[in-house]
């Protein structure tokens, strides 16, 4: 693809009530980023607690790090950071944005649907398993509370090291009546496998946060994090794909894929791409111009998630990596 | 500063100063204000000069602006489309726009006096809930201009409607499928535009000025348009703390002949706790005798007629949703906390009965953890406060600030869709307050409605909604309390009142000099008294 060509830049949009676990996921990126380029804009610096040795230099409102992510502090002004940051939306692969507590994550998503230069790519809520419910009885902040959690499209259900067996399934049970159509991830200590998130392929490690001590109490795999495992699929097509077989098909992806993300090229109008996100149930095809003919996706699912062979693909994609 | 002694001889002065009510003549030596009394008295001080000119003035304290913005002097930089007449810094009157044809009439002139085809026009002021809610669309601005962008800021600072070329070029169409963007019945959009993400776009493709960092002109245009009404001190309450914004603070505080005293408040809800109690600390070294930095803002909730205020049982009038959070019940709690540990001034934006319910309890419990004397911790607006807050607010010396323009300018609007008849007659509760003990002072939110605090004490004393009915008669405060409100009490929920608000011996010399004696005018004609200008420093700057 030709280097003029500006490919929209992932948007993803971190929502969840306080004390659900955002920051510590947020560090997670900035510190763990596995090489991804992120902008992570938060609400308040104070919060991060990013190693002082990773700091290449910090301006104002703008951290930036060693590993080529910055992290942004929203202030009083959300458009003016986000407008000032998309003036070099080209040193970042992924945006990041935290929504307050008090925020609608979905509201948030418009800035990708409305900028060219940026796709929507996931609403991921953090739910405070301990505290949740809880919350959504709360006199003041429950709609709050209900609101991020309907229109997540990924929701990160967090602590559930402190509730029990029979409180989680209750939980769960719970969390599928309010947010029918989202995606559930268990963990503990708030931290789940960057790819699972963005949809990144699987590169070496999968992840690489082996630093988190809680790591070690993972069994055996590489990829595999507390109770994550997860299957990661890379495809490829150099012809052009049909958009109705590609849009059916993606529509049948069963939900053991949680992730999904690509260029795609369908030839129906030349010089032009598309950049296509699936998270959970949703997905997203924005056009762009690009002169590309080829065509990279990849899917993230967990250990259920179907082989190549079992899911079918549509004519002209080929397999790339396929990895457990 | 002038060493010499000077004597203002006036028809009355109005001291708001309790031991010594009224006066002829005024002393003033170095800025400040040596005596006051008669001729004879002051004549002890030694060697003077008798200035005169304000023989047939009435001089009252310079007004003291407890809530207000200084953008009230940078957005008349763009096209005002308001249905109120309303004059800009300098003077000139912009009649009011009774429908909308009258509103397209003056963009249309306003379109053949710009000289470059594809500048964007901007304007603001604008607000349908006058015109019947008849909705402005794209077809209407089109036929402004269809080769420069226009944008249309409403007056609750939420809306926009812009016009054909500038949807097309922010990429918003029949398929666009995000909240905010209004459609017609073919769904096509029409051009209003409500949500943060629109703005976003909007913003990007052609500058959104309104917001943009004050400068030193701003300032000037602002201390022009603050003594065209009287007033010597004003504060700039949700001030943007950047580098451009201080520096033009210090550059024309700094200037002898600046005819007003700012005390800029830092809106520190999106800062982190230690970070922004360092800056007001920091910034508080560079206080001077016209500039003051020190509070701190929270914004708690909404606002009422954008049914955005957080609303206690039973909610709005009309059904619409109880509102929303500006921050996080728990949030407030510890930020409010931290402040006021650290022994900071909180102004805490609460409109709704809910907000202020949640913000005392807050302090409460802040108060409980470190007791602290004289904090004067202030609740902004506070429109909806119940009897029973103002008890517990008097219990702990929390002070409010009310809005009462608001009686005028969306009183039928809360009658009829807000708040209902009962709840609107206790809206910016000024006699209340009053019969509760708590300290309170009234105001405009400029450049949301007039700066003016004469007109502001006419909206407490005689509650008219601007369709001419009376909002709630036993809310309706004296003369006397609201010209308090208006200096005297406004200086005290800043923390001024021992520098300015009254005219007594010590302080600053600044004067409002009025034609009338309010006193003496019938209460229901206080907003039409004839301002001559201020006095600042003991210097006279005229309007004209």
């Amino acid at each position: 693809m030709p280097d003029s060509v500006k490919i929209p830049v992932p948007f993803t949009v971190i929502g969840g009530f306080l004390g659900a676990g955002k920051t510590t996921l947020l560090n997670h990126l900035l510190t763990q980023s596995s090489g991804i380029r992120f902008a992570v804009l938060v609400n308040d610096f104070g919060d991060l607690n990013i190693d002082e040795s990773l700091i290449s230099s910090h301006e104002g409102q703008t951290i930036s790090l060693a590993n080529g992510c910055v992290c942004c502090s929203i202030s009083n002004d959300f458009n003016r950071t986000m407008i000032n940051l998309v003036k070099r939306i080209e040193e970042f692969d992924q945006v990041v944005v935290e929504a307050s507590g008090v925020s609608e994550p979905d509201r948030i998503m418009d800035i990708a649907r409305l900028d060219p230069e940026l796709s929507p790519s996931g609403i991921v809520v953090l739910v405070d398993a301990a505290e949740v419910q809880n919350r959504s009885t709360d006199r003041y902040i429950s709609n709050t509370v209900l609101k991020q959690l309907q229109t997540a499209e990924l929701l990160i259900v967090n602590k559930i090291d402190l509730v029990s067996r029979e409180k989680l399934a209750e939980l769960e049970a719970w969390l599928e009546d309010v947010s029918p159509t989202a995606v559930r991830l268990n963990t503990t200590g708030g931290v789940v496998p960057v790819q699972m998130i963005f949809g990144e392929q699987i590169k070496g490690n999968g992840f690489s946060d082996k630093s988190d001590g809680e790591t070690n109490r993972t069994e055996d795999s590489n990829y595999s994090h507390h109770n994550h495992q997860f299957k990661s699929l890379a495809l490829n097509s150099s012809k052009k794909l049909n958009r109705n077989t590609f849009e059916i098909w993606c529509d049948a992806l069963p939900p053991s894929v949680i992730r999904g993300k690509g260029i795609l090229y369908f030839g129906d109008e030349p010089g032009n791409s598309w950049v296509w996100q699936k998270v959970g149930e949703k997905s997203s095809i924005k056009k762009f111009s690009g002169n590309s003919s080829n065509s990279d996706l990849v899917l993230i699912g967990t250990p259920e998630m179907p082989s190549s062979q079992e899911l079918g693909l549509p004519d002209g994609l080929k397999v790339i990596t396929e990895g457990v | 500063m002038n060493k010499k002694t000077k004597i203002y001889q006036a028809k009355t002065i109005i001291t708001m100063n309790s031991y010594l009510p009224k006066a002829t003549h005024v002393a003033v030596r170095e800025g400040k204000i040596l005596g006051v009394g008669n001729l004879d008295q002051l004549s002890g001080w030694g060697e003077h000069t008798l200035d005169t000119r304000f023989a047939d003035k009435v001089l009252m304290p310079g007004f003291v602006e407890g809530h207000c913005h200084a953008p009230e002097g940078q957005i008349w930089n763009y096209t005002y489309l308001g249905y109120f007449e309303r004059h800009d810094p300098e003077g000139n009157l912009h009649s009011k726009l009774r429908n909308m044809d009258e509103v397209l009439e003056r963009l249309r002139q306003v379109d053949k006096d710009m000289d470059n085809q594809e500048e964007p026009l901007f304007a603001w002021g604008f607000d349908p809930i006058y015109y019947n809610s008849e909705r402005m669309t794209v077809k209407d601005l089109d036929s402004v201009s269809t080769t420069r962008c226009i944008i249309i800021m409403h007056t609750s600072g939420h809306l926009l409607n812009v016009n054909s070329l500038l949807l097309q070029r922010a990429g918003i169409d029949s398929s666009t499928e995000v909240h905010g963007v209004f459609k017609d019945e073919e769904g096509n959009p029409t051009g209003e535009l409500i949500s943060m993400a629109t703005h976003y776009i909007i913003q990007k493709v052609v500058g959104m000025p309104f917001f943009n960092s004050m400068d030193s002109r701003g300032f000037w245009r602002f201390s022009t348009m603050a003594r065209r009404v009287g007033v010597t001190t004003a504060t700039d309450l949700a001030a943007r703390f950047d580098k451009e914004t201080i520096a033009a603070y210090r550059e024309v505080t700094s200037q002898q002949d600046f005819p007003l005293r700012i005390v800029p408040a830092m809106r520190i809800q999106e800062i982190p706790i230690q970070e922004g109690i360092s800056k007001i600390r920091e910034l508080v070294q560079s206080n001077s005798d016209k500039l003051h930095f020190g509070l701190c803002k929270i914004i708690a909730d909404g606002s009422i007629q954008g049914f955005t205020a957080r609303l206690k049982w039973p909610g709005y009038y009309n059904g619409s949703p109880e509102g929303a959070w500006y921050i996080p019940p728990e949030s407030l709690e510890k930020m409010i906390d931290a402040y006021h540990t650290e022994g900071m001034q909180l102004h805490i934006h609460t409109n709704g009965d809910e907000a202020t319910e949640v913000t005392i309890g807050a302090l409460e419990s802040a108060l409980s953890n470190n007791p602290r004397s004289d904090h004067r911790h202030t609740l902004q607006h506070c429109q909806m406060a119940e009897e029973a807050h103002f008890r517990r607010m008097a219990g702990m010396g929390i002070c409010a600030n009310l809005f009462a323009n608001h009686i005028f300018y969306w009183g039928d609007q809360h009658m009829e869709q807000t708040m209902g008849p009962d709840r609107a007659a206790r809206m910016d509760a000024a006699a209340t307050a009053k019969r509760q003990g708590v300290n309170f002072s009234i105001h405009s939110d400029a450049p949301v409605t007039p700066l003016g605090p004469l007109f502001t004490a006419w909206c407490a004393v005689n509650r008219q909604t601007a369709s001419g009915r009376i909002l709630g008669e036993h809310e309706k405060i004296s003369v006397e309390d609201a010209l308090r409100a208006i200096t005297i009490g406004a200086a005290y929920t800043i923390k001024l009142d021992h520098l300015v608000g009254s005219i007594e011996s010590g302080k600053f010399a600044d004067f409002a000099v009025l034609e009338d004696n309010p006193y003496e005018t019938p209460p229901e004609y206080l907003k039409d008294i004839g301002i001559w200008g201020t006095v600042v420093s003991g210097i006279p700057y005229p309007t004209e």
